[in-house]
């Protein structure tokens, strides 16, 4: 469990079509290699064949565009069809989900192009085709946060659900929510963790033996701890000791709880809206998900030490 | 005004709720209310209504908090135990006898956390005695043992039982015998 990110997928302004901007500028179709000016770091989700989305699209080494591999390959700018030798599987957003929307696929070089402009130039001749495309959905991404999962219990909501929804709506303030590892711990006695009065800054012995358990994780890196209940009873706590960015979340927490602790921990508090990642009200009680995050909560995040630009 | 399932199903859907403020609040007209939740099939409002209603108290609550802590689910019975130690010491005394016998050492450890420091339950004093002088890695014996502290009954020798002869004299003077039972007013309901 645990599926990565890739970040550094860039819109050519020239062919429209995402390509991989880590490595040479490729061939783009319009000609010569593709551009990243103007475009935004689009951040996609890779090895990830638990995750809720469309899986199997694939990056092409020759022309470094992203490709759909469920279907024959199509034509690649590099000449020959494109190939998916050496590339990840990446699951896209399809048809519902955060990010900039209007992403489509092309039946005719499989390729996945940007349909809010004209259509660009598509090396199967003409120009890229929506027709018969979805809507998929891309994060921009300017600054990231790395999670790390250490599993007491496993939650009755999955950990794939809550890590979707998560990066779904941090997604929408342009932050990357990295699921950076998954370890199971073996510690039955803090598996129903006293957290006291849940305060921050302020945490319990059993909190402090809890949170000691971060194994080479970076300093800047927050842990999230399973449980199975909190004493008393919480869907989650956000206390945490100081230089130990984390959370505990119990087994019967909303597919939004880890999410919400996730902000406590960036530094935002409880409001009295229910439309709001941040509702003190219960996120079980969220009307309209993905829930909000307002521009003032979205700028402390970022301003945490635990947000880093990319 | 009554209390309605609403308002106290509101006061337990938060993340993180104010029990105390919850408590104060409600009162002991939420405990019906509380009752349904616990016998529930949402894990986490059973538990967090087995935890208010310790807070409210009353004899009612004991009830309810004794169903939660027959709860198929071990969260709802950690929170029972939790619950228990808000309660009375007369009045905890049995949810936590059954609790501290529980087979989950979460739950057990717990119900150990609650036991009052004047407990006057001869059973469960006997109960946490047991579980403090138990053979083998019982991963809560520290705690029976922190939990008898607390409760100043020294720790009878295991070997009391059986007299090594010839040695007797010398483990009376080494060995503290168990506290003398002390006479304890129980709080009226």
């Amino acid at each position: 469990m645990a599926w990565g990110t890739q970040r550094n997928w860039r819109w050519c302004s020239k062919c429209q079509g995402l390509w991989f901007g880590g490595n040479s500028a490729g061939r783009c179709p319009a000609g010569g290699g593709h551009t990243k000016v103007g475009s935004g770091n689009y951040s996609l989700v890779h090895q990830a064949t638990t995750a809720p989305g469309q899986s199997n699209w694939r990056w092409c080494s020759k022309c470094q565009g992203l490709w759909f591999g469920g279907n024959p390959a199509g034509k690649c700018p590099a000449g020959g069809v494109h190939t998916k030798a050496k590339s990840g599987n990446y699951t896209l957003a399809h048809q519902s989900g955060a990010g900039q929307a209007n992403w489509r696929w092309c039946s005719k070089c499989q390729g996945l192009t940007f349909g809010g402009h004209p259509a660009g130039p598509c090396p199967a001749g003409g120009l890229h085709t929506k027709v018969g495309s979805g809507d998929y959905r891309l994060p921009i991404v300017t600054t990231r946060v790395r999670v790390h999962v250490k599993i007491l219990t496993n939650p009755n909501v999955s950990l794939d659900t809550m890590m979707h929804n998560m990066r779904e709506v941090y997604a929408t303030a342009n932050i990357d929510v990295e699921w950076a590892s998954t370890e199971s711990l073996n510690q039955p006695t803090l598996n129903d963790v006293d957290v006291g009065s849940c305060n921050m800054g302020v945490v319990t012995a059993e909190q402090a033996l809890l949170f000691a358990n971060r194994n080479s994780v970076g300093a800047n890196d927050v842990v999230v701890y399973m449980v199975r209940s909190t004493i008393p009873p919480f869907n989650g706590c956000a206390a945490h000791p100081t230089g130990r960015p984390g959370a505990v979340v119990a087994q019967g927490a909303s597919q939004w709880t880890f999410a919400h602790e996730l902000g406590h921990v960036l530094g935002i508090h409880h409001v009295n809206n229910n439309n709001r990642l941040m509702t003190g009200n219960g996120t079980a009680n969220i009307t309209n998900p993905p829930p909000d995050l307002v521009a003032s909560e979205v700028a402390t995040m970022i301003a945490s030490a635990l947000t880093v630009n990319v | 005004m009554a209390v309605t399932f609403e308002q106290v199903k509101a006061a337990l859907d938060p993340e993180e709720p104010a029990y105390n403020k919850a408590a104060a609040a409600l009162g002991a007209e939420a405990l019906p209310h509380l009752a349904v939740l616990v016998a529930g099939d949402q894990m986490m409002l059973a538990s967090k209504a087995a935890y208010l209603a310790g807070l409210i108290g009353t004899a009612k609550a004991v009830d309810v908090v004794q169903r939660a802590a027959r709860s198929a689910h071990a969260s709802v019975r950690v929170a029972a135990a939790a619950a228990a130690g808000k309660l009375s010491s007369a009045d905890s005394g049995d949810v936590l006898i059954k609790l501290i016998d529980d087979g989950d050492i979460g739950v057990q450890k717990v119900a150990l956390r609650a036991v009052p420091a004047d407990a006057p339950s001869d059973a469960l004093r006997a109960r946490v005695q047991s579980l403090s002088i138990a053979k083998g890695q019982a991963p809560n014996r520290e705690l029976a043992l922190e939990t008898m502290s607390r409760m100043k009954v020294s720790v009878a020798d295991p070997t009391d039982a059986e007299p090594v002869p010839g040695a007797a004299r010398k483990r009376a003077a080494t060995t503290k015998r168990p506290a003398a039972k002390k006479a304890v007013k129980r709080k009226p309901r």
